[in-house]
């Protein structure tokens, strides 16, 4: 015993050495990216590809379908847009007192764009930076530190017309050069950002300065680029003050004392409690109400609305279940319209042979949930039965002439007869808590209920993202493996997602419904691809509309997807909000530069 | 006793090594990290960068060494979700935990010791049965509800304490209860059991027998020996508290690690998980060691025995 102690004493000892003498010294590199204009001129040549079959469907949709006229919607526009007049936005005032909001954002997650970071991180962000392109609270957008965006005539380069005169919390001028330095360095080689991975692979170029401009050129057109510069989006196109960015030694200590050019100023952050903020009253715009602004993270509901009564908060992110506790409390209730939307996932629903390849199944499994009792009765009647998938009334590509699935449960269940598809076991993947949507487990929960009164038999894995991902996303897998999958006995999966409503949903439906989409949820060349290359490669704005419009039409009347529930995000406040514009669209506490007392 | 030190320490020593290599070896065990992390983001040469930044590009017994080598420098690797080092959100959070810990512990005792005292002196009686009923609320009643329940009462409908947060003094009240609350029961039972073994001995009826007053022979001569099992059982809650108050932390939005672990499991923050579960498990070797050495100064009949 002792001689075995011993030895495992001196091996201890001798890793432990071996250890210290492999551990290598820290090399800290730094690279400096100098921009270099490089003027090319090239010929594209642009085929146009028409292939019969696709032609053939999309004008049978036209002969079908109704389609009413929709309000042109400004995305891009040449020349600056007014900002709405009051009612809308509110006017100048002196910032008084203090307002602290608190909302469930899961940690401070730096200001670092060279790391992958979420929406929940805009809670802090959009208060404490600018973005190129801003939203108006309708969701449209318009200018932001940039006053215009362009693209060449060869549709290969767009150009940010910077504003002058902003300056930076610490009185320097934003330059154009910051902007440029803030994006390359977002787009480099090592960053992680979602620059880097979304926007960097469409680019030949860096990001150049030319006057009072910020040009980069892409490898192919890019209509919908601008949309990675909005404030819409999460956040990339911030601008951070070079000079100071090297003064402070880097990230690191910029990140504990960022310096932006937004509405409020950084002030002080308790870790893992709250971000303090001041006013800063030399916005080019946006005026604060308050002197002082502190954003909580609290994780838990409860708690979060007993802070609210107990006056230690006065705006809490609360939930569509909070609205009678809310009302019985005699307090504010807040929303951010259509925020959420949830829908049906079909794995392998692609695949031929496959039994949600066949859309008597699919259309069974849609028309067998009763959205309006769902919204009555877990929601407390705040949800709305949504008709399509990522986009509501208002988004770029909402149809407005498509219906909600109907509530047919006799024949949902004669559907699945027909399909020889009675008593299948059919798994439904989906997150805990609200991840996507509010009380995702229990939304499958109804669904499985109602899938079981058709003939089925389901159960609810609660998953997380990794795992959701590596089930459904096509893309990591091989034609050999997905064929072994196909063949596999059942559970047959499908996921209840959730996500926010998407101004412009090109570029996520690509992503997960183009064959080329770097998620590949669903596959289907010959129908939806062209949609979607048409949406992409259209810089006039109603055809882009027009191909996503047709696009969510598809989904719909074929069920690829399954939409349920469209919800707003509720927001609780005390009698210290006087007024606040939310923006539609935004689930988290937002735009609190325009809280009035 | 030097060599009673000793050998604890050596063996403390060799269960931090044993937790830091089952770390490293569950951290791997459940997939690529580097694509965990990177999947929503895809791309190949994501993966490959984050991969590279981890140092999961390496040969095992390289990332083996190298993490090891780490560790001894207290260099924990960054955050990929924010990019703080590992090592300075565990310091930023700490205190926290640590002071709610002890503040937990502080009530539990405070609570526990004269309930346990007095119900094994007054056995059988209504005092017996007040300190058996808090016993028996006390385990029964989660922390997470409990906890939900204070604010709503203390904070909502009286007004007189904060909800949620770590601020003034009066901050530490409502968590340090809920935290302790549970533990108390459990140290009501053991207290009242180790009292009663301890008064039902020779020493106690002869120092009875002596003439000394009740309170001596109760205050010096039994509760003295009946602290050791509390003193084990309350080093032991101690490292449980640590690890415990992640639900106390979420309900009461205190700025510990608790807070940190949970939100770095689903960010999937491999780098923090790794660093908070090895803290975690230090700090719990670290406690009964201190334990261990404090047994055989109270007691010196305690020797070490092979």
């Amino acid at each position: 015993m002792k001689v075995s102690l011993v030895l495992l004493g001196c091996l201890f000892c001798m890793t432990l050495l071996v250890a210290c003498g492999a551990a290598e010294p820290q090399v800290v590199e730094r690279t400096v990216e100098v921009p270099v204009e490089v003027e090319t001129i090239r010929e594209v040549e642009v085929e146009k590809e028409v292939p019969v079959e696709v032609e053939t469907q999309v004008e049978t949709i036209r002969e079908v379908e109704t389609i009413k006229e929709v309000e042109t919607i400004v995305i891009a526009t040449p020349t600056p847009v007014q900002i709405p007049e009051s009612g809308d936005l509110p006017g100048r005032v002196d910032p008084v007192g203090s307002i602290i909001s608190v909302s469930s954002y899961l940690g401070f997650q730096g200001v670092d764009t060279n790391i992958s970071q979420d929406s929940a991180t805009k809670v802090y962000y959009d208060e404490v930076f600018d973005y190129a392109i801003g939203q108006n609270p309708d969701g449209t957008l318009t200018p932001g530190f940039a006053t215009k965006w362009e693209v060449s005539e060869d549709q290969l380069t767009w150009t940010f017309t910077i504003r002058e005169g902003m300056k930076f919390h610490n009185g320097d001028d934003i330059t154009p050069e910051d902007v440029a330095w803030t994006w390359n360095r977002a787009v480099g080689e090592d960053s992680l950002g979602g620059f880097a991975l979304e926007v960097g692979p469409l680019l030949t170029s860096a990001f150049t300065v030319s006057g009072n401009t910020v040009s980069v050129s892409t490898e192919t057109p890019q209509s919908t680029l601008p949309l990675f510069f909005a404030s819409a989006s999460p956040p990339r196109s911030v601008v951070f003050p070079q000079a100071h960015f090297e003064s402070v030694g880097g990230i690191d200590n910029f990140r504990e004392a960022p310096v932006g050019s937004g509405p409020y100023k950084w002030a002080d952050r308790v870790p893992g409690q709250y971000i303090q903020m001041e006013a800063f009253r030399d916005h080019y715009e946006k005026n604060p109400g308050y002197n002082v602004l502190q954003i909580w993270d609290v994780a838990e509901l409860n708690t979060r609305m007993a802070m609210l009564k107990s006056g230690n908060a006065d705006l809490i992110t609360a939930s569509v279940r909070s609205v009678d506790e809310l009302q019985s409390a005699d307090l504010q209730i807040l929303q951010s319209p259509s925020a959420n939307i949830s829908w049906i996932w079909y794995n392998y629903a692609w695949v031929p042979g496959h039994p949600f390849n066949d859309k008597r199944i699919r259309e069974a499994i849609s028309i067998a949930i009763d959205r309006e009792a769902i919204g009555t009765g877990l929601y407390a009647g705040q949800t709305t039965p949504a008709c399509c998938y990522w986009v509501v009334e208002g988004n770029i590509g909402y149809p407005g002439d498509v219906e909600p699935h109907p509530y047919d449960p006799q024949r949902a269940a004669q559907l699945i007869q027909e399909a020889d598809f009675a008593g299948a076991e059919i798994e439904i993947l989906t997150f805990s808590g609200d991840a996507d949507f509010v009380d995702q487990p229990g939304l499958s929960e109804a669904v499985a209920g109602y899938l079981e009164a058709i003939g089925l038999s389901t159960f609810v894995s609660v998953v997380d993202g990794p795992v959701l991902r590596e089930t459904f996303d096509n893309a990591i897998k091989t034609p050999d493996e997905i064929e072994t999958i196909v063949k596999e006995q059942p559970p047959y999966q499908i996921a209840v997602r959730g996500s926010d409503t998407r101004l412009h949903s090109y570029r996520g439906s690509h992503i997960y419904y183009h064959s080329e989409g770097r998620r590949q949820m669903m596959r289907l060349p010959g129908i939806l691809d062209p949609l979607l290359d048409k949406a992409g490669s259209s810089f006039d704005l109603q055809d882009q509309h027009d191909a996503m419009a047709d696009f969510h039409r598809l989904l719909n009347r074929d069920f690829w997807a399954g939409p349920l529930l469209e919800a707003g995000a509720v927001f609780g406040a005390s009698d210290k909000v006087g007024t606040w514009t939310p923006i539609t669209g935004k689930p988290y506490p937002h735009n609190h530069w325009t809280i009035r007392p | 006793m030097v060599k009673y030190i000793g050998f604890r320490l050596f063996q403390a020593l060799l269960g931090l090594w044993f937790i830091a290599t089952l770390v490293f070896i569950l951290s791997r065990s459940i997939g690529d990290p580097a694509e965990v992390f990177t999947a929503r983001n895809s791309g190949v040469d994501a993966r490959e960068i984050m991969a590279a930044k981890l140092g999961l590009d390496r040969p095992v017994h390289e990332q083996y060494l190298k993490f090891l080598g780490q560790l001894v420098r207290l260099d924990l690797g960054d955050s990929v979700s924010n990019g703080i080092p590992v090592t300075q959100i565990l310091v930023e959070r700490m205190p926290a935990t640590f002071t709610l810990g002890l503040i937990a512990l502080i009530f539990a005792l405070v609570f526990s010791l004269p309930l346990g005292i007095l119900g094994a002196v007054y056995r059988d009686t209504p005092v017996d049965w007040v300190a058996k009923v808090l016993a028996f609320l006390g385990q029964s009643m989660p922390p997470f509800w409990l906890g939900i329940m204070l604010i709503i009462l203390f904070a909502v409908v009286w007004g007189l304490l904060p909800p949620a947060g770590k601020g003034e003094w009066h901050s530490y009240i409502l968590p340090g209860f809920t935290l302790g609350w549970g533990v108390m029961a459990g140290m009501v039972r053991l207290v009242r059991s180790s009292m009663l073994d301890v008064l039902d001995s020779d020493y106690v009826a002869m120092a009875r027998a002596k003439g000394l007053p009740e309170v001596v022979v109760i205050g010096k001569h039994a509760l003295r020996n009946a602290l050791l099992p509390v003193l084990t059982y309350s080093s032991l809650v101690l490292g449980a508290f640590m690890n415990g108050s992640v639900v106390v932390e979420q309900v009461f939005a205190w700025p510990g690690i608790g807070t940190s672990a949970v939100q770095s499991v689903v960010r999937r923050d491999f780098p923090v998980i790794q660093g908070v579960v090895i803290v975690f498990g230090s700090f719990f070797i670290l406690i009964n060691l201190f334990v261990d050495i404090m047994y055989a100064v109270i007691d010196p009949r305690i020797k070490y025995t092979q």
